[in-house]
This record gives C-alpha cells, structure tokens and sequence, in this order.
C-alpha cells in the first residue's frame, strides 16, 4: 500500500523534473525572443527569423550530428577541423573534377574522419572521457590537414549557379539551406523515436552495459553516431562554402564548440540517452539569438565567447543538477 | 529485565503524501541484539537516517540513558554514541585499515601525524574486533567482510554504545557471516547494543535477541526471537499468512539442452564442464568469489574467453558475445540489475523491450500499439506493481526491477535463463514470487541456471547443484543429496 503511493509520488516528481527539464529551454527561449523584442525594432517579424535561421543552419546540421554522439554518451571536438577539410577539399577539388564529385569527396571525407572517432571508440571501449581526448586528436589532425592541403592560403570557389543556391538561394521564400537543416532533423528525429536502430542507440547512451548485456551491438551504433556526426560536418561545409564561395583551414574553428553550446543548452543531456532534435531545435535557435543579441548590443565578437562559455557551464550544470 | 538506555519515542516523518514513520516507539538495553524487520519501504532506512542524523523527523523523541538528543548531523549521531554501518560501505579504498578509521581525527604531534601512535590505536580496536591485520594495509585489498570490521572498529573509536547493520550479510559469505556473528556476540559482551537489520531469517533467529517488526511505517510488534518462529515474522511482516516460503515444484525434467566443455576464462587455468536439462533448475552455489558469475559471464560471452565448445540442443555454438548468446537462446540476469540489467532513468516498457525490438516493430517503425501492449502484457503476468509502463525503472522497487529485467528476458525466444543472485536485496514477499516465477519458467519447459549465495534457495529450488571453490566446479549435487552441509562441504 506504502509502495504504492510512494511510487506514484516518486513517478509525479519524475513527471514535473522531466517538464521543467523540458522547459528551461523552451523558457530559455521565450526570455531570449522577449529581450530581443524589447532591445530591437522588428525583431518578431517573418523576415527577422528566416534571417536567423539562415545564419544557424550551419551550426544546426553540425548540432545534430554532436547531439547524435552525445545520445551515445560521447563527445566530438573534431567537428571543426572536418568542416575545415571538407570546405577547403571542396573547393579546392571543384577546380579539377567539378562541384559534384567533389562534393562527393568531401562526404566522404566526413564519413572518414567520423568512422576513425567510431573505430578509436570502439578500440578503447571509451565514453565521454575517452571521446573528449579522442576527437580533441582528430580535430588536430583535421586542422594540419586544411592548413596543409592550402599551403596556409584561402580557397575562392568557381561560380556554380545551382550549387550557389544551397547556402544563398530560397524556396518558397525559406533559406535552402535552413530547409536543409529541417530536413535533417526530421530525418533524424524519426530515425531516432521511431526505429530499432534509434532505440539501440538511446539505450546505449542510457546504460552501455545494460545495453550491451541485452545484445545490442554497442560498438557499432558509437560507430555509426560518430560517423553521421562527420557526415553532417561535410553537410556543413557544403552550406557554408557555398555561401560565401570561400573556404579557409579556419573555416570550421569554433564550430564543434559552437554545436556542443547549442545542442546541451537545447537540453539534451551529457550523459547520454536522453535528447533529440526538438532540443536541438530550441538549442540552435536560443543560440542564434544570443548572438543575434549580443551584435546587437555591439558586444565584440571575441568577447562574446565569455558569455557563450559561461551558458555551456551553466547548461551543463543545470543538466546535472536536474538529474539529482 | 535489563536497563533501558536507548528510546524511541513516538517518532513520526512524513515525505508528502507518504507517512514514512508514523509513531515509532522502541525501547533497546544495553547488550541486546535487536533485529528489524520489515519489508522495502516499511520505514527501516527512514528511521536509519533519522538515527544518523540525514532526516530531521515531525515529531517524537529520541532518549539517550533518559536526556533527550538532537541528531542533527551525522557527527553528531557519532558524538552521541550511535554509529550505523550501512549497506554501502564508506571507506576510502585508497587508504590504509587505520587511516579509514581516525578519518578526520587523525592523532597528530607537533602539528604532524603521529603514524606510530595511529596504527598502535587502530591496532588496539582492530584486535577488539577479533580482526587479524597489520592497520597499515590498504582497505582495497580487504573482502567486503574486512571492510565491514573495518567500519565496526571505526565504530568502536567513537566508543559507539549502539551500533546499527543495514544487511551487513548481504554481500558476505558463510564463513566470514560466522566472523560477523562473532563479533556481535563481542559487542554484546562490552554492553553495546546492536540493531540488525536483514532479510534474512536464519540469521535473525541465530544472531538476535529481539525482534521488532515494521510495515508501513509502524511497529507491528516486538517479541523475543525465542518466542516468535518464522511464519510469526513473515505474517507481521507482510500482514497476511504466506502460503510456503518455497513453492511446491512438480514438473518434470526433460532432455540435455545445454553442453558446455571445457570453458576457460581468458588468462585463468581452471576450465569448467557442465551440462543443463530441459526443465531443470540447476543451482551454483560456493562461496563468493568462487567464480561463480564469472563462469555464467564467460558461458555468456560476456567475458573473454581462451577456450570452451557449447553445445545447445547438441549442436555446437559460438558465442563470442551477449549477441550471439542471444541468438542461442541464453538469458541473462545479472548480479548488478541497476548497473547491468536496466536503464534506470528509462520507462519501464523500453526495458522490456531492450532485448528484442522485433516484435514492436510494424514495418520498419515502431508501433507504440504494439510496445504498450507487449509491456501490458509483462506487467499482468509478472503481476509487475507499477502504475504506469512509461514510468521510469529507478521509482522501482528491487523487486519489481527484477520481474522487469525478467520481462526483458521473457520477451526473447530464450530457453536458457541464467539469474544471478535474482534475490538479492528483496523483500520476503517479493522474492516468493521469484521463486513461482522460477518455476513457471521450468514448468514451461525451460530451464534455469540459479546463482545464489543463500543456501536455502539453492537446496530448496534447485535440482542439481554445481558447488565452484577457487575458480573450478569442485562437486556436484544431485537432487536428493543437496543440504546445507553437502553445498558448504564442497565449498570450503
């Protein structure tokens, strides 16, 4: 009789935890529309948000593939380093075997860098800890890489009307590449709640051992997660290259922290099993307006890394307070 | 009778909506061995932490030699002479016997520790407690048993008069629960006044005085243990009569399913032989870590191995991994169910299902129709008291956790089933219904591979005993030989 009370006790703080855990995001959200309302003229307009989301849609695809590594209880630095060598062997590939195969190459590449993350993953038994070194690694290896491969120099790309489009064009008045970044999350979102594979991987982040004891291949959707993870930074490099028909080794510095940032701070946890696309969602998009804010604010861009590594501490923090 | 130095008087907390403890009075003496017993969530730990200062109670007092006391820290509870040695012990393992026990307080001179002077005191309390050890070894290279007279001396340094054991046999074996009870028998001759607490009725009738019984936050009763026999404990216990302790087993047993030759774990030398019965129970018993889960780890390929053939239904299988043992029909329930068997912060259906995703699947997605209705299905014939499927694993009691590990199993094509300790930690009435569900699982001709450290499960379910010592299967048992005495002959 006690047992059953209490549990129903138990269960209903689990419920309101789990709405509030829900919620400080999306309240997170409301506060950052609100000031940006109250700081700018025309910040609720239809204009404003494709704005935003044209400018996020890099960070949006990469914060989908680190929100898929950080299910599986894992992280990934090499993000960055990636899109810098994806962007500039896109470019500098475009020269001699045109924009398509060269596209090809770098998803390829992403897939590469990604599937060593999975390999030395799986060759370490690893978490998050071993992830953080691992990927911190690769994404050296990425950056010497770019630098490497451009001599140090910046690509200009060739005029590709069609693969202008991808990171300028708009259909139906919506940003191609924002569609591209909704595209994906629905992908994944449904690959992820609604599939065998999306279950396996969740309970790998839940509990590996448990996981692995019911006979989930453990190592191979790590693996897999991580190699996606490399995919969407080839996707973003794509986007990002095509937008301004320009790739740099630098690129894609600050982009794996600034994925990291926008996927714990949509609420998906650190400790893995718990997370999906609606977060990062909200995560991108209360990211974009921090920055958006912060312009706006004139506050400088070097400057504004403080404010953007305090809310990583603070969306950590707060992640595992709430798991107490 | 004796002097009472110790009361509870009428002590009440409630944790809304729940009344944990409602009007708890208990007087203790000097000297006596008091256990309490009640099932999980009847109020022992609540008052525990009370005891130890973690809760702040409503209402009621606590009387030491008749002066009212606040127990507002544990420090204070230290200070006051009550010291409680809980199921997890709180060592630190990287330390040595005698640091772990003046913890804080270490003896200094001149502003330096007196290391001579601290393992001479350590020395003193660890010969009190009949424990022969140099104070400067590592805790972490002590058994559990050490480890726990290690938290008994440090009880004695506070020149504790009342020491309170949450399951202190739990995790201990037959030969070091004998050191344990030695030691009680000690504390009780220097006056102290021990309350017990465990699941356990064999011991509670070897060990204790008295015994006082919780449910439902309330003192059912307190009797002599003399006076009182076991079905009297488990009817104040449960509050209503339990039919047997162990059901009545009819089903027969059928042929060879399982063969396993020559299994050896990586890097170890002993290799075990054994085979298992369609129907059967077999029972591993020995003491622990005999290499008794390792053995099931490695059958299971949860472990590597470096050499074993496995024959199921005489056809020879690999098994290199949970996968493939998996596919041949095993089932695993783990020793560790929070750690190993379920994801504790996931909904109870997700559990169930983790093993096999087949069968909620409707095309290549998942049919929540489906899901639910599998998990629904679980929660009836487990008979899994929860209120909701989507609730999550850890609001669970171990008994309930268990039957949804079990359900995870049951919902695969397994006929093997291997359980690791499945009772462990469980209360009286849960783990009755363990046992009918061991047999309902042999009566549908499975069969079950049993490891348990209590003897009265492995003679009284199994029907064939495998006894391991040191690593290797040192005998084996069948139906009509296996007692107490045969197990423990062959595993020590």
């Amino acid at each position: 009789m006690e047992n059953t009370i209490n549990r129903n006790r138990q269960s209903g703080i689990g419920t309101v935890l789990n709405w509030s855990r829900d919620n400080t995001s999306v309240l997170l959200l409301v506060f950052m529309i609100l000031l940006g309302t109250a700081l700018t003229d025309g910040f609720l307009t239809i204009d404003n948000f494709i704005n935003l989301f044209r400018r996020v849609s890099v960070n949006g695809i990469l914060a989908v593939g680190f929100s898929l590594v950080l299910l599986v209880d894992g992280f990934d630095l090499s993000l960055g380093g990636t899109l810098s060598v994806c962007a500039v062997l896109l470019l500098g590939l475009q020269h001699s075997i045109g924009m398509p195969l060269a596209m090809v190459a770098a998803i390829l590449t992403g897939a590469a860098f990604g599937a060593l993350n999975g390999l030395l993953m799986k060759i370490t038994r690893g978490g998050s800890g071993e992830a953080f070194l691992i990927t911190l690694g690769t994404q050296l290896i990425g950056f010497s890489v770019a630098l490497t491969y451009t001599k140090g120099y910046d690509l200009v790309g060739l005029n590709d009307e069609w693969y202008a489009q991808i990171g300028q064009g708009t259909f139906m008045g919506i940003p191609v590449a924002a569609l591209i970044w909704f595209a994906i999350m629905i992908f994944t979102q449904i690959m992820l709640k609604k599939t065998a594979w999306g279950r396996s991987l969740l309970m790998t982040g839940g509990n590996k051992k448990a996981a692995y004891l019911s006979g989930i291949d453990v190592n191979k959707i790590k693996f897999i997660a991580f190699t996606l993870a490399g995919i969407t930074a080839a996707v973003g490099a794509v986007i990002l290259t095509s937008r301004t028909t320009a790739a740099s080794p630098r690129s894609g510095v600050d982009a794996d922290f600034d994925a990291a940032i926008a996927a714990i701070i949509g609420g998906n946890s650190v400790e893995g099993g718990k997370g999906g696309m609606v977060q990062v969602f909200i995560g991108v998009t209360i990211y974009g307006l921090i920055t958006n804010i912060l312009n706006l604010l004139g506050v400088d861009s070097v400057v504004q890394y403080i404010v953007k590594g305090g809310i990583l501490v603070l969306a950590i923090a707060l992640d595992k307070l709430k798991r107490r | 009778m004796g002097d009472v130095f110790f009361e509870i008087q009428g002590v009440s907390k409630r944790f809304e909506p729940v009344q944990a403890l409602s009007d708890v009075s208990i007087k203790l003496e000097k000297g006596e061995v008091r256990a309490l017993a009640g099932e999980n969530g009847a109020g022992k730990s609540t008052l525990m932490k009370i005891l130890n200062g973690n809760y702040k109670k409503d209402s009621g007092k606590v009387l030491i030699d008749g002066k009212e006391v606040e127990i507002t820290s544990s420090l204070k509870a230290a200070e006051l002479g009550i010291a409680i040695i809980f199921q997890e012990l709180n060592l630190v393992e990287e330390l040595s016997i005698a640091e772990n026990i003046f913890v804080g307080r270490l003896k200094k001179k001149n502003g330096l520790v007196d290391w001579k002077g601290l393992y001479e005191d350590a020395g003193v309390l660890l010969k009190e407690v009949g424990f022969d050890i140099d104070p400067r070894e590592l805790v972490k290279n002590l058994s559990i048993a050490g480890k726990q007279m290690v938290e008994i001396a440090k009880a004695l340094s506070y020149n504790s008069r009342i020491v309170l054991m949450d399951e202190p046999s739990a995790t201990l074996t037959q030969n070091e629960l004998k050191k344990l009870f030695h030691i009680i028998r000690n504390l009780k001759q220097k006056g102290i006044t021990v309350i017990y607490i465990s699941h356990r009725m064999d011991e509670i009738f070897e060990i204790c005085d008295n015994i006082t019984v919780l449910r439902d936050g309330c003192v059912i009763d307190t009797r002599k243990v003399s006076e009182v026999s076991y079905d009297d404990i488990v009817r104040m216990m449960v509050g209503r009569d339990m039919d047997q302790t162990f059901p009545v087993r009819t089903s027969p047993i059928g042929d060879e399913v399982l063969r396993v030759k020559n299994l050896r774990r990586r890097g170890e030398a002993a290799s075990a032989e054994f085979y298992l019965r369609q129907g059967e129970v077999l029972g591993i018993s020995g003491l622990v870590g005999a290499g008794r889960t390792e053995m099931m780890r490695a059958l299971y390929g949860a472990d590597y191995t470096d050499s074993g053939e496995i024959y199921i239904h005489g056809e020879r299988v690999k098994i290199r991994n949970p996968r493939d043992a998996k596919r041949a029909g095993l089932a695993f329930l783990t020793e560790d169910r929070k750690g190993e068997g379920l994801i504790l912060s996931f909904p109870i259906k997700f559990n169930i299902e983790m093993a096999n995703f087949k069968n909620i699947l409707q095309g290549i997605f998942i049919s929540r129709d489906k899901e639910s209705k599998i998990s629904e299905r679980f929660r009836k014939e487990l008979a899994i008291k929860i209120h909701s499927i989507s609730q999550a694993a850890k609001t669970l009691s171990g008994g309930n956790q268990q039957k949804v590990v079990l359900a995870k199993w049951l919902n695969t094509s397994a006929d093997i089933f291997i359980m690791d300790e499945p009772t462990r930690g469980i209360d009286v009435g849960a783990k009755h219904e363990i046992y009918e569900l061991i047999y309902q699982l042999v009566k549908e001709g499975k069969s079950v591979i049993l490891i348990s450290s209590e003897l009265l499960e492995i003679t009284s379910l199994c029907d064939r005993v495998l006894v391991m010592k040191e690593g290797k299967i040192s005998g084996e048992l069948q139906k009509e030989e296996i007692c107490s005495e045969s197990v423990m002959k062959y595993a020590l």
